[in-house]
């Protein structure tokens, strides 16, 4: 096991070098912080003095060099956009996505549930086709479209709910329904699948043909096998979600890494988005650790190669 | 009965009051109000507070300047420097005004004020500092404090509007201008204090009780930031804000609840007119006669925009009252095809295909207004791509040097001047060295220069002849005033003026 | 089987639809879809009075929705259909080579997937289109490159599970090459999966795009597809619904019938899993037994 888990952690880590190379040398294609901080028709030497404070005057190679010695100690830097360190910067912004994304697939994975195993339980009925074609509809439903919509219902027409922000527990309700609807789609029609899978397979008639009642054998044999794929699934998507509710803070201005990484882009802010880059990379990485030991615990029979 | 009459005798004249003159000022409240921005500030240094996002919050509120210019009349008028006079040439001396204190306590005075002019220039005495300040002082100025309520500015060419360049000078206190790095505790002189900022959050600001000047009613102002404008506009109609700015032509309401202004910002249309198919001025004419202005603008812009045939608004000094009725080159595409066609046979190359470079957040609207304008060029024959880019890349194609690599192009600019005086646009965007000038023309160069040393009426008509000259050249082309809307919540009262883009000054929002 | 299952059917026909609107009808009113006429600005839809074209109403700048739509989907068809290929090509060749020779080969290639599907998609874009132009091919470009760990995983899993089969061995006994058992014995047994999940894809590629351009990254005008349409129509919610809503709708049927295809795909071969396409007379077997 622990040998196991040393392996992926190495592999992770070499990922998150490969990826901190990747952002460094892309970002730097994209020109220079210089015109956001200067007013048009600057000094030459001002710009200078600006690009020697902050280290830009070195060649490239140069530069990644003192990164990474930097970064080796822990230090990403400061944020030329913030004035702030760069690594704070992302570490402040995470919490309110790990938080979102959280909520949403618990819920995703709740609601899929429900009603996957509804659908599969009783296949073939009427419940079945509304539940499949419902959850092929919301997969299919493009998030900002629903975002928009939503706004748009909820919060001007009906004055449910706030149209934006994250202050109170209300206005987490619409970004939450943007980032599951699509999720609960998918999830759905995963659990649906293994449920059948399972269902239909020799020991549930065997813990029909003992007695069981009906609800026991989905609930507590079923389910329990038809778990792997479902997981495996759901770490997927919750890696997605990590790494993409851009348009839900664009539309809705709500806090989260997603935000700050677009502003980074926009204001060519390379530190912060090479702290975000990597906070982003390594909870995906370990995301990825925990659905796979999650794995080996319902189901034994997986092996860790 | 007879309380029935005291009764009416009440509501008679407080009827009276409300329909007569305009109400009293409120006294200090405890209230606090909610104004949702359209791009977040990103400095609260007071040498950063020339672009709107700064500007919008700390200008006026948590800033002042030594001198301000008047939303009144546009004249530059006393604000913490009680009066100036011209020793000489090119020095000055500024009498400030007694018993102002900054939000820490400290005395403000000359010493203060002498230390912002000098920290925004930049300079060696402040490595890699950067001011956005910096660039309303082209030529470096010293100041000096002679004691604590006199001080004496220098400035290495005559410069008759020095006292105007000052306005932009915002003043913070002393401790903080000895140091290169930027402020991000704001301390300044004016009504309202800073509280907070949470980065991609709000900004708080508390009203100062020590303040010089009359005391505000609102007591607590929180900004926010919301990138969609209709969300901004929804904002105020739920209640959720109180004030909403740069609110677009379709979500604005038919009441008092939406207020216009003109800040004298006109979008603009510049040819490269070092490359073909620009090279000929009357190609440049023809980009005038082509569009459409009066069937595209009021259709796209609404109450946002008027057409509008010059690059300056009318109350610079450089405008030319009689142009739109005299020499305006309006929609005529007959006339353009002709003008095309003359070049053509002179040998130009006016076939040549070019980019319109603009930004997606140009104007409001003005992706649209863009496409309806390339259309117009297309139907009198110039090849017109759209090349719509964020703000960064924009700006690399605005400035000098133009490669010769590059795409000729037409450049997309929404310029506004609250100054009064083209010396804030004419130098940087239409001499031959100016940064953003894609034009050289000796005569204009040679008017500019004179105008930038005359004074009075002398300095605006210098001003006025190198404008006729830029427009008859087709140097810049005018294609719509933009007039600005802000959404009121309900009880809210605010007379919107020219500088209302920039400055939101609390202190003149009143609340019923 | 197949004409028993209305739903295939429906969801192969809008398929169908979209395609001949987008290769046959397109470049046909391309010239129309674009041409602006401020005075149409925010026409109704549902309405006969200016022809045809107009039956869907028009944007903000008085084009025809109606042919915008179509145009657009030749613009969301091809994007749809070269960024699918290009990664599950790449993502399907190199998933085979990985899951096969596996060792080191295997690591660097599962780590350079990794790495791919770490850095951020947005990023990407933005770099990719800054430093060439916004334009369709290079969305494509970017989108494929990105979608590449998806198909590659897949393939190289299967691939794995395959190489262990008897018949392999048996190639392998017989002094078959590397080269003629992957593309011979293992390939193909793999393609499969990789169809289904192209499918699936499809779908997502199309939202992706959406959501690219929804942000105003990638394409310029006159290039038009449906997530710029909805984007352009998002300021006019309240006063010209249409205009946004109308794109939206044909992103989610269009989505929605490569969902069911693919589901139909999957049904064929394996009955057990579908409800849509196989009447309920399977139940009454089951409940004999």
């Amino acid at each position: 096991m622990l040998t196991y888990l040393g392996r992926r952690l190495l592999s992770g880590f070499i990922t998150l070098l490969g990826v901190i190379i990747v952002v460094f040398f892309l970002s730097r294609l994209t020109g220079s912080p210089i015109d956001l901080f200067f007013p048009e028709g600057a000094e030459p030497a001002q710009i200078e003095a600006f690009n020697r404070a902050y280290g830009l005057d070195k060649p490239l190679i140069e530069q990644f060099g003192i990164f990474l010695v930097n970064v080796g100690q822990g230090d990403f830097g400061t944020s030329i956009w913030q004035q702030r360190p760069a690594m704070e910067a992302a570490l402040s912004e995470m919490p309110m996505t790990l938080v979102l994304a959280s909520i949403a697939m618990s819920i995703s994975i709740l609601v899929a549930l429900v009603l996957g195993s509804l659908a599969a339980v009783y296949r073939f009925r009427a419940i079945d086709r509304i539940v499949t074609i419902l959850s092929l509809m919301t997969s299919s439903m493009p998030h900002f479209w629903f975002a928009l919509v939503g706004i748009l219902i909820f919060a001007v027409q009906l004055r449910l709910l706030p149209t934006s922000g994250s202050n109170s527990w209300m206005s987490w309700i619409l970004p939450v329904a943007t980032v599951s609807i699509g999720p609960i789609g998918v999830l759905t029609q995963v659990v649906r699948g293994a449920m059948i899978d399972v269902l239909s397979s020799g020991y549930i008639r065997n813990a029909r043909a003992r007695g069981f009642s009906g609800r026991r054998v989905v609930y507590r044999h079923a389910l329990r096998n038809a778990a792997l794929p479902i997981i495996s699934v759901a770490g997927d998507i919750a890696a997605g979600m990590v790494n993409g509710a851009v348009i839900v803070s664009v539309v809705f201005a709500f806090p989260g890494i997603g935000r700050l990484i677009v502003g980074a882009i926009l204001n060519r802010d390379f530190p912060v988005l090479q702290a975000s880059v990597v906070v982003v990379g390594v909870s995906i990485i370990l995301l990825n650790l925990l659905i796979d030991l999650i794995c080996t615990v319902v189901d034994p029979r997986i092996r860790l190669t | 009965m007879k309380l029935g009459i005291l009764w009416s005798a009440v509501a008679i004249a407080s009827a009276a009051t409300m329909l007569g003159g305009t109400p009293a000022r409120a006294e200090k409240s405890d209230k606090a109000i909610t104004v949702v921005l359209a791009v977040e500030l990103d400095s609260l240094d007071p040498c950063d507070t020339q672009p709107a996002q700064n500007a919008n919050v700390v200008r006026g509120n948590v800033f002042e300047s030594l001198t301000r210019v008047s939303p009144v009349n546009g004249k530059v008028e006393p604000l913490l420097a009680d009066s100036w006079k011209q020793t000489s040439d090119k020095t000055w001396e500024f009498k400030l005004k007694k018993g102002v204190k900054f939000h820490d306590g400290t005395d403000f005075n000359a010493a203060a004020a002498a230390a912002n002019i000098m920290r925004t220039q930049g300079g060696s005495n402040f490595p890699g500092l950067a001011c956005l300040n910096s660039g309303q002082i082209p030529t470096p100025v010293t100041a000096e404090a002679v004691d604590d309520l006199t001080l004496n500015v220098t400035t290495t060419v005559v410069d008759p509007i020095l006292p105007l360049r000052l306005s932009y000078v915002d003043i913070g206190d002393l401790v903080s201008q000895t140091k290169p790095d930027k402020v991000l505790n704001p301390v300044g002189t004016g009504p309202y204090k800073f509280v907070s900022r949470k980065q991609g959050d709000a900004v708080k600001l508390t009203r100062f009780d020590g303040y010089w000047g009359t005391a505000p009613q609102i007591k607590d102002v929180t900004y926010i930031v919301r990138k969609e404008a209709s969300v901004r506009a929804s904002m105020v109609e739920t209640g959720e804000a109180q004030i909403a700015l740069s609110i677009q032509a379709q979500d604005a309401t038919d009441d008092d609840r939406t207020v216009t202004f003109k800040d004298n910002r006109i979008f603009v249309m510049r040819p490269m007119t070092f490359k073909e198919p620009f090279k000929d001025p009357r190609v440049r004419q023809a980009l005038s006669y082509a569009i459409d202005r009066d069937t595209i603008v009021p259709a796209i812009l609404g109450i946002t925009g008027a057409p509008y045939y010059q690059m300056l608004g009318p109350q610079v000094n450089a405008y030319l009252p009689d142009y739109d009725s005299a020499g305006a080159m309006k929609y005529d595409p007959a006339k353009a095809k002709e003008l095309i066609a003359a070049a053509k046979a002179d040998g130009h190359a006016v076939d040549t295909p070019f980019d319109i470079v603009t930004r997606p957040d140009i104007l409001p609207d003005g992706g649209e207004l863009v496409q309806a304008i390339a259309q117009n060029l297309r139907e009198v024959g110039l090849q017109a791509n759209i090349k719509s880019m964020e703000n960064t890349a924009w700006r690399e194609f605005l400035r000098q040097p133009f490669p010769p690599e590059q795409p000729p192009t037409l450049q997309m600019i929404s310029h506004d001047n609250t100054s009064g005086d083209a010396s804030f646009s004419f130098p940087k965007y239409i001499t031959c060295k100016g940064i953003n000038s894609a034009i050289c023309n000796p005569e204009i160069d040679k008017l500019v220069a004179a105008a930038d040393v005359a004074a009075g009426d002398e300095r605006d008509q210098l001003y006025r002849k190198a404008a006729e000259i830029l427009y008859k050249d087709g140097g810049f082309i005018g294609i719509a005033e933009q007039i600005r809307l802000i959404m009121l919540g309900e009880g809210v009262n605010y007379k919107a003026n020219p500088l209302s883009g920039l400055e939101v000054r609390i202190a003149d929002v009143q609340l019923n | 089987m197949f004409v028993s299952s209305p739903l295939a059917v429906a969801s192969a026909t809008w398929l169908l639809f979209v395609l001949v609107l987008a290769f046959v009808v397109a470049p046909l009113v391309v010239d129309v879809a674009n041409h602006q006429t401020i005075g149409l600005r925010f026409f109704a839809p549902f309405q006969f009075d200016k022809g045809f074209a107009f039956f869907l109403g028009a944007d903000s700048l008085g084009r025809p929705i109606m042919l915008q739509l179509i145009v657009g989907a030749r613009t969301s068809v091809l994007i749809a259909i070269f960024s699918v290929g290009i990664s599950a090509t790449i993502g399907y060749a190199i998933g085979l080579i990985s899951g096969y020779f596996g060792g080191w080969v295997d690591n660097i290639l599962l780590r350079i997937a990794d790495i791919i599907h770490t850095v951020p998609s947005l990023l990407m874009a933005l770099v990719v289109l800054f430093v060439l132009q916004p334009s369709i091919l290079n969305l494509v470009i970017v989108l494929g490159i990105t979608r590449i760990p998806v198909y590659l995983r897949t393939s190289r899993t299967q691939t794995m599970e395959v190489r262990e089969r008897m018949f392999v061995e048996v190639a392998k006994a017989i002094g078959a090459s590397d080269w003629r058992i992957i593309t011979r014995d293992i390939a193909p047994l793999v393609f499969p999966t990789i169809r289904t999940l192209a499918m699936l894809e499809v779908a997502a590629v199309i939202l992706s795009a959406a959501s690219l351009t929804f942000l105003g990254i990638g394409l310029q005008r006159p290039d038009v597809d449906w997530g710029m349409m909805v984007s352009d129509g998002r300021a006019y919610l309240k006063s010209a619904w249409f205009v946004a809503v109308f794109p939206g709708i044909v992103i989610v049927l269009t989505a929605l019938s490569a969902n069911i295809l693919s589901n139909w795909l999957r049904a064929v071969e394996d009955p057990a899993q579908s409800t849509l396409f196989f009447r309920a007379r399977k139940k009454k077997r089951s409940s004999s037994q």
